[in-house]
């Protein structure tokens, strides 16, 4: 008999590589925790490339002041 | 699909490789500490020296095994590389990591070289004392951080591509559950 056990009754540290248990996910809709952590990872990678071309834009300023 | 030795090899170094990572940035944070808050000319210049053979040797290695290792025990297990949302996001952002990382060893080589000029000038110094050490050094704390947390609690949610695996895994085992019967009784 083939017993389906849970991703709690596995626990978190249980290797599931090799198992069918992560066939127990039954549809394509997005999660919200996957929703949430994308919308947190998009600001970031948003808020990196600002960074960046702030301080690009500033060395080209200095470098103008300074000739 | 790796056989079981194999895999188990790429998993124990994958994990070595990952906490190794995560370990040595970690030891990195009382380098920037001594060189952000000294005034002092010789432990800053030792400081950026070290952290500079820390960075090239240790890091920088580790990051590139833990992202390679990583890749070669998504694809060749069952977890795919793009069919869980929680090894998107993990590949994601090892990658956005070990790109920063080589971004910042690039620049902090070139601070090395300035630290072993035999004197520092005021404006060399103020190059050296550059706030960025802490940003990357505590930025890619908390990222690893991130990934250990989503590798380990592996949360549910598979993507449309995973979704369409499955149903083709499923599939085929019904299709070989049929046949099964017929061939027993021929």
């Amino acid at each position: 008999m083939l017993v389906m056990k849970t991703d709690r009754e596995l626990g978190p540290t249980a290797d599931r590589s090799n198992s069918e248990d992560q066939d127990i996910t039954p549809s394509p809709g997005t999660p919200q925790w996957v929703k949430v952590f994308g919308a947190i990872v998009a600001a970031l990678a948003v808020a990196f490339v600002l960074v960046r071309i702030t301080m690009v834009l500033l060395r080209f300023a200095i470098g103008v002041q300074h000739g | 699909m790796m056989p079981p030795r194999v895999r188990k090899l790429a998993l124990a170094v994958h994990l070595t490789s990952s906490i190794g990572w995560a370990g040595a940035a970690v030891a990195y944070v009382p380098l920037v500490v001594a060189v952000l808050s000294s005034d002092d000319q010789p432990v800053v210049r030792e400081a950026i020296l070290i952290m500079n053979s820390i960075d090239w040797f240790v890091i920088v290695p580790l990051a590139y095994l833990a992202l390679a290792t990583g890749l070669v025990m998504s694809l060749g297990t069952p977890w795919g590389l793009f069919r869980h949302w929680w090894v998107v996001f993990s590949l994601l952002l090892t990658l956005a990591a070990v790109f920063v990382l080589t971004e910042y060893s690039m620049s902090l080589r070139a601070m090395a070289a300035v630290a072993s000029k035999p004197t520092l000038s005021h404006s060399d110094l103020g190059m050296l004392k550059d706030p960025g050490h802490a940003v990357h050094n505590l930025g890619g704390i908390v990222v690893l951080l991130v990934v250990a947390v989503l590798n380990i609690y592996k949360p549910q949610g598979v993507t449309r591509h995973g979704w369409r695996k499955q149903q083709e895994r499923r599939v085929a085992a019904t299709r070989r559950r049929k046949r099964r019967p017929a061939l027993s009784q021929s």
